[in-house]
């Protein structure tokens, strides 16, 4: 293979796994976070305790979360179907990404807000501040730097994830290690791919620690 | 005397631990008048916490009812019930303050949850926290202040929507000496100037002398003295009473040679009379414990003195006391 050949290559993968990694983000968020609110506020010690909500969403959460993610892959192919028209390629990973991944927010985002302090959520509730304005202005802003902790850590293990999404046709730098690298032992371009996500990985990290830091004004004196 | 602020009958509060009943409160009755600082103290677990939080309905009674300005708080809705709390300003051992947000950030909040405009909140907030004399920390965070001026952030906090109560859970426990005089030099500005009703919960006997004008005792779960500052101060009936208004006082090896006798200072005494008393009697007294106050200019207290047990000794001292119109008891 040529070296513009490969750079084509790599690039193309590139785009496809942050094209994956980003949407089924955003996606996984989009659900998480709400997830992560109800197992909070229905928790014992919570604002709106519910004792049978916490537990059957506790269960279901638990039950996904220890489904292997590539058993999953081929487990939500019908719904895949349903939502997106086809079960191969780019596009159709994102819906075992964004399954896989909403109970593993859930649980990150859960465990954010559990460390927002209980008294100030006492004080809000005295000063006659409704249960949506607790969650919005005291509970999710509170634990804004946790959050933003989370986030890097929920989209590294997603880009980790999204490398699997290759066995079945996802594509992105996975699918091209496993390819070239594996099947076709090309050593070299698997080892590319490797230090490309090492890459990725590491800013995305850095990334999200920096602005947690940066946004938390317990250090920034 | 005004009306009663805030009424309780009645309450009783268990909370279940494990399946098993626990009383938290039992049939407190009490009454708070518009205006007045009230203190309700107790040793640690007695339910005051969870008496004060009875009042704007954190903690929801078992049996009995609240009153707020003759409002039964357990007929009302949940949005009525929001909007009454809004009326009822708290402020709190841990100051529990947004950290995410500045000072003004804080203060603001309380008018960020009535609705009111932005403009009209902005100038409350200068004020009040000038009023607190924190004018030059508004953009500051709660991580960069002390204690102190996190609890004058909460207090310019719970002002904010013109509160008629001003609820204090063990508001001055986590300060310093120095800073809990000025924190509670504050309470007492803010109730004179604006006449807001505080309510005051603590165990420091020290808070309740230097700011309430009345004051319930609580011990396990019951209120067991009610009235006066100055009354229970000078003639405390239960053992608790007395343990919370002279804390170090602590059962002493004394020798069987010797005798305890409490003298109570009620306000008419001003020359050196433990002086006098000895130079009259001759006998030799050893004080043990001492606690005198002044409390509206006059003084109180009472002092704990060891005479000899021989009868001729303790007739020469009972003697001088009582002509001289000094109460006392024998301790054992």
């Amino acid at each position: 293979m040529g070296f513009n050949q490969m750079m084509e290559l790599l690039f193309n993968g590139l785009g496809q796994t942050l094209y994956m990694t980003l949407v089924s983000t955003f996606f996984a968020y989009l659900f998480g976070i709400p997830l992560g609110v109800i197992l909070n506020i229905t928790s014992k010690e919570g604002i709106s305790p519910c004792k049978w909500l916490n537990t059957l969403l506790g269960v279901m959460v638990n039950i996904l979360r220890s489904i292997p993610f590539l058993i999953l892959l081929v487990f939500v192919m019908p719904l895949t179907k349903i939502i997106v028209g086809t079960r191969i390629g780019t596009s159709a990973s994102i819906v075992p990404l964004v399954i896989g991944a909403i109970p593993f927010i859930g649980r990150m985002v859960e465990s954010s807000l559990n460390e927002v302090d209980k008294g100030v959520i006492e004080a809000s509730l005295a000063m006659g501040a409704s249960k949506m304005k607790i969650i919005f202005k005291v509970l999710l802003s509170e634990a804004k730097p946790s959050l933003l902790i989370g986030f890097s850590i929920s989209i590294t293990t997603i880009l980790g994830y999204s490398a699997m999404a290759g066995f079945v046709g996802g594509g992105g730098l996975g699918d091209i290690a496993y390819q070239y690298g594996y099947v076709r032992n090309e050593t070299e371009l698997m080892w590319l791919t490797i230090i490309l996500l090492v890459i990725i990985v590491q800013i995305f990290q850095e990334l999200g620690m920096l602005l947690a830091k940066k946004l938390d004004r317990r250090i920034n004196k | 005397m005004g009306k009663a602020i805030i009424k309780i009958e009645n309450l009783t509060k268990d909370y279940k631990v494990k399946k098993e009943k626990l009383r938290a409160l039992d049939n407190i009755n009490l009454e708070i008048e518009e205006g007045e600082i009230y203190g309700i103290i107790g040793l640690s677990g007695a339910g005051k916490s969870t008496l004060i939080r009875c009042m704007n309905f954190l903690e929801k009674p078992t049996f009995g009812k609240v009153f707020y300005k003759g409002i039964d708080l357990s007929s009302l809705k949940n949005k009525e019930l929001l909007k009454i709390r809004q009326n009822i300003g708290m402020i709190f051992q841990s100051f529990n303050l947004l950290e995410q947000r500045n000072v003004l950030d804080n203060v603001l909040f309380p008018l960020e949850i009535a609705k009111v405009d932005k403009k009209v909140a902005l100038k409350r907030a200068y004020e009040l926290l000038e009023e607190v004399g924190l004018s030059d920390k508004l953009y500051a965070y709660p991580n960069q202040l002390s204690g102190g001026q996190k609890q004058r952030v909460a207090i310019a906090r719970a002002l904010m929507n013109n509160p008629s109560v001003l609820l204090c859970d063990e508001a001055t426990s986590a300060l310093d000496p120095s800073t809990t005089k000025q924190i509670l030099e504050l309470l007492k500005n803010i109730n004179k100037k604006y006449n807001i009703t505080i309510v005051v919960i603590t165990h420091q006997m020290q808070v309740i002398e230097s700011i309430c004008s009345k004051v319930a005792i609580i011990d396990h779960s019951q209120i067991i003295e009610e009235g006066e500052v100055k009354d229970i101060f000078i003639n405390p009936k239960s053992e608790t009473s007395k343990k919370l208004i002279l804390p170090e006082i602590e059962d002493e090896d004394i020798s069987k040679d010797n005798i305890k006798l409490r003298l109570i200072f009620d306000g008419n005494h001003q020359e050196p009379l433990i002086s006098k008393m000895i130079l009259q009697t001759k006998v030799l007294v050893n004080i043990i414990k001492a606690n005198v106050k002044t409390l509206d200019e006059r003084t109180y207290g009472e002092m704990i003195i060891l005479v000899s047990n021989d009868e001729v000794s303790l007739f020469k001292i009972e003697n001088f006391l009582l002509t001289n119109n000094v109460k006392y008891q024998k301790e054992d």
